[in-house]
């Protein structure tokens, strides 16, 4: 059991919890959370939004009532999450360009941090689009070179193309577009977020199809190259 | 001998848990959380002759007090069990039991002469209840007579012993058990997952591709339970208890049912560490009632 830091009501139903751990996540990994009360039978799959040496922070949308018992925790309570899972992002020492959509926007805070950490010569150009309300842009805009965002429309009409290595999290419609942008032979790995049973590649909830067969986005996710799962797209 | 050793199917377990099929993958996936070696045995995703890729669409999904899944049988098939994962696989330090599916029964058939070889595996548990997959899976485990059928051509291919995997979606579960028995099954394993749906409102249609899925965890565990009584008063092959188990006490009231051994499936989702919590508790149980052997207590509720 990990105690709670600090809960916030960051938008309209946006909250991000902030808890009492020792960070050994990578940025694009994720913990298997378990909404409190003794009532839930599944654990709820949530990124790493933001890590300090003895912090994690997560960024959820209250959706169901599982995250909705989880907004309701407050500072001190505690909180029983296992991780972290999955791969989580590699980055290539080049300028970069990051692009969330909606609660994706939750791992490149995370993943910003620790690319300029690694490669402080080289740009995050970020970009995040929202549908309604936009969240956190501040922040987003703070740690990266240079900034974008959008409350309407598709953000990858936004994204400058011509990169060679490309970040995102988001709807499948906006991955599968920044796809296009980024064009096939770019460096495009993306966030991938699915439903899973166990978060550690047991029960094959979570298997998605790719260019080279099935695969549970829990271990061998969720970041996976965006090529690989776009195979269809001419 | 220890406290929590028991014999089942011939075979020595050092504690009568199983990891239920489907829940604990080929073993490899809870390494890094906690030593699969401490599970008496663990029951392998279900393994059929050719690769799966298992159900489109949603596959799993929360419900009040359980969960329901549509997985589909997604397996990489039986040559690829045997080659690429049974040889890790056999080094987790527990019995390895290969649950076995199929579409036919040639192909059910056809996987059990392949898995004679595996000298790793321990035992087979004879999958005739899967309710995800639309061909074979539960179709042999509904009526008696397809039970006894599969059953008794299973145990002319196979060397291991084996213990058939009853579905409560049967007409007459007891039945079932009864020509299993009858056609040669060393044991019963029950039960699998209840026959369930789930409908999105907002969408107006069932959440998933295949429609019905299989509900399982505490939710099912009391109707699991009068089912494996029943099953224990009719037939006289060992029994293997499957549920809705997440506690030692859930535990001891299988055995208490007429279980020799259980499994523990879903819970292990909701809680990675269950299994040393069990056997934990299970000391503890043993401890206070001054029992020499858990086995003492099978059957003590019949």
């Amino acid at each position: 059991m990990h105690k709670v830091i600090s809960q916030e009501n960051i938008a309209d139903g946006i909250f991000r919890i902030t808890v009492d751990i020792i960070n050994e996540a990578r940025p694009g990994q994720f913990y298997m959370i378990l909404p409190p009360g003794g009532a839930f039978s599944l654990r709820r799959p949530i990124s790493v939004h933001d890590s300090t040496a003895f912090t994690a922070s997560f960024l959820y949308q209250v959706k169901g009532r599982g995250t909705k018992a989880i907004s309701l925790l407050k500072s001190g309570d505690e909180l029983d999450l296992v991780g972290p899972l999955g791969n989580g992002f590699s980055f290539l020492a080049q300028d970069s360009v990051f692009v969330g959509g909606g609660l994706g926007i939750a791992p490149l805070f995370y993943a910003i941090k620790e690319f300029k950490r690694a490669y402080p010569g080289k740009t995050a150009a970020c970009y995040l689009g929202f549908s309604g309300e936009a969240f956190l842009t501040k922040e987003y805009e703070e740690i990266s070179d240079s900034f974008g965002y959008m409350q309407s429309g598709f953000i990858t009409d936004i994204v400058e193309a011509g990169s060679n290595a490309y970040y995102a999290c988001g709807p499948e419609a906006m991955l599968e577009a920044l796809l296009k942008k980024a064009g096939r032979e770019a460096h495009y790995l993306a966030s991938f977020e699915a439903r899973m049973g166990c978060g550690v590649g047991a029960c094959y909830s979570c298997s998605i199809k790719t260019a080279s067969g099935n695969v549970r986005v829990c271990t061998q996710g969720p970041v996976l190259s965006a090529k690989e799962v776009f195979y269809e797209q001419a | 001998m220890s406290k929590l050793s028991v014999d089942f199917l011939g075979l020595s377990w050092k504690n009568p848990l199983a990891a239920a099929s489907g829940t604990f993958g080929f073993g490899e996936s809870y390494k890094s959380l906690f030593d699969p070696s401490i599970i008496g045995a663990i029951c392998t995703k279900g393994i059929t002759l050719e690769p799966k890729e298992g159900n489109s669409g949603i596959r799993i999904w929360e419900t009040e007090s359980g969960l329901l899944n549509s997985i589909g049988l997604e397996n990489p098939g039986i040559d690829s069990f045997i080659y690429d994962i049974l040889p890790e696989m056999g080094n987790l330090g527990t019995i390895i039991i290969a649950n076995v599916g199929g579409d036919t029964v040639d192909s059910y058939l056809l996987a059990l002469d392949i898995l004679n070889s595996a000298d790793d595996v321990g035992m087979i548990e004879l999958n005739i209840s899967c309710p995800n997959v639309k061909a074979g899976g539960m179709a042999f485990g509904v009526h008696p007579k397809d039970a006894y059928w599969i059953t008794q051509l299973a145990k002319q291919v196979t060397d291991k012993p084996m213990m058939v995997k009853l579905s409560p979606n049967a007409y007459d579960i007891t039945e079932c058990a009864l020509a299993a028995e009858s056609a040669g099954a060393d044991g019963i394993s029950l039960v699998n997952t209840f026959q369930a749906m789930a409908i999105d409102i907002a969408a107006r249609k069932p959440v998933f591709d295949n429609v019905y899925a299989g509900l399982s965890g505490p939710a099912i565990k009391p109707i699991a339970l009068r089912m494996l009584h029943q099953t224990a008063k009719a037939v006289s092959v060992p029994i293997c208890g499957i549920g809705g188990i997440s506690s030692a006490q859930d535990v001891i009231e299988f055995m208490m049912a007429g279980a020799s051994v259980v499994q523990v499936g879903s819970a292990v989702f909701k809680d990675p560490y269950v299994y040393g919590k069990i056997l934990a508790g299970l000391d503890e149980f043993m401890e206070k009632e001054g029992l020499h052997n858990i086995s003492e207590i099978v059957g003590a509720a019949l």
